[in-house]
């Protein structure tokens, strides 16, 4: 290569370098958008089930030789915090209380089995094992002491979470059962973490 | 002497000549690779959401419908959502949205249509935030699918230019009377 080709080539390239440079300057321009909206938000905590208001169980006549009353409630939460939800009661304590035994799980269903069906119903875990109706009420009176289960191995409820809770209650073989009533509502109540 | 000067001239205009062309391979390339001019105007971009409630599962929560650079000569952006009664009763269900911003309120149109395509709303974004009038009865256990369009209608002025909304769409549910 002689001393002109050299030459050439060498400005040839510096033209080339321009391009380059170009080319950038030229990308720095086209990226243009909006943010008309800054807004800050507070997030919230709420959750609701699937009852529509209606009891999980309302039963009559039962015996130690009945099928075992098993219900399911599906919980969702509706908030957007990460949340800690507990199960209790305030309900105050009746006649049948000693001689009803509640057992409590947690789990997934799919979600066209509707309340308080346990169809499909697939156990978590045990949150609360078998014990009495009287045991659970004292127990389990209020966020302080109440039954805590988080959605599978989550550590929080997110939004848009859901998880079934099945209740299993069986009258115990007890002469001193017959003839009485027992009566429990319970409460979820999220707070958030 | 004449010799080295006549190469000190030829060197210049190799100079010269090499430059030139320098610039010319370096303004082809550059016309070459100009990025096409822009429609001259930013579009507006929506999203919807959607969050299930105790009696409604969504099959998939989170958002429905996304349109970005919407333009009053572009297409609607299409979405849709499908939700179930998971009580024990058949439910009379009303929907809204809720936008994050009133930016669009008046820009933006929406359609709202039901299981079986009747149309629920169809207005602007800002009537929207009401409750929809007719309801739409949904049976325990059973999927209903949803049909959401949301447009800039051609006569719009150019206020809806790079405006981003959020909608949070809305359930109220109450049982069939028996």
């Amino acid at each position: 290569m002689n001393r002109a080709t050299r030459l050439l080539a060498a400005l040839i390239t510096t033209g080339l370098i321009a391009v380059a440079s170009g080319r950038v300057t030229f990308a720095a321009f086209t990226a243009t958008t909006a943010s008309p909206a800054n807004a800050i938000a507070s997030g919230t905590v709420s959750i609701a089930d699937n009852d529509a208001g209606n009891v999980m169980w309302n039963v009559t006549n039962q015996l130690p030789t009945s099928p075992a009353i098993v219900r399911c409630i599906r919980v969702t939460y509706t908030g957007t915090l990460p949340a800690t939800v507990r199960l209790y009661t305030t309900t105050a304590a009746s006649a049948l209380d000693p001689y009803l035994n509640v057992t409590v799980e947690k789990g997934t269903m799919p979600a066209a089995t509707t309340f308080s069906n346990c169809t499909g119903f697939t156990s978590q875990a045990t949150i609360a094992p078998t014990g009495t109706l009287q045991a659970f009420k004292t127990a389990r009176t209020g966020w302080a002491n109440g039954l805590q289960a988080f959605p599978g191995a989550q550590t929080a409820w997110n939004a848009s979470d859901t998880l079934v809770y099945r209740f299993t209650v069986q009258v115990q073989t007890v002469f001193a059962a017959q003839g009485l009533t027992g009566l429990v509502g319970f409460t979820w109540e999220a707070q958030n973490q | 002497m004449e010799r080295r000067r006549n190469n000190q001239r030829t060197a210049t205009r190799i100079r010269i000549v090499g430059f030139m062309l320098g610039m010319a391979v370096a303004a082809a390339v550059l016309g070459a690779s100009k990025i096409p001019a822009g429609a001259g105007a930013l579009g507006a971009d929506i999203s919807m959401v959607v969050a299930p409630i105790g009696e409604l599962a969504v099959k998939h929560p989170g958002r429905v419908l996304a349109g970005t650079t919407l333009t009053p000569a572009s297409d609607p952006a299409t979405g849709g959502f499908t939700v179930l009664d998971q009580t024990m009763f058949p439910l009379l269900l009303r929907l809204r949205g809720i936008p994050d911003t009133p930016g669009l309120d008046r820009a933006l149109w929406v359609e709202l249509t039901g299981p079986d395509g009747e149309q629920l709303f169809r207005g602007s974004l800002g009537d929207f935030r009401d409750w929809t009038q007719d309801p739409v009865t949904l049976k325990p256990g059973v999927w209903s699918t949803f049909g959401l369009e949301a447009w800039i209608p051609g006569d719009v002025g150019p206020g809806y230019a790079g405006r981003m909304v959020q909608v949070d769409l809305g359930f109220r549910v109450t049982k069939v009377a028996s």
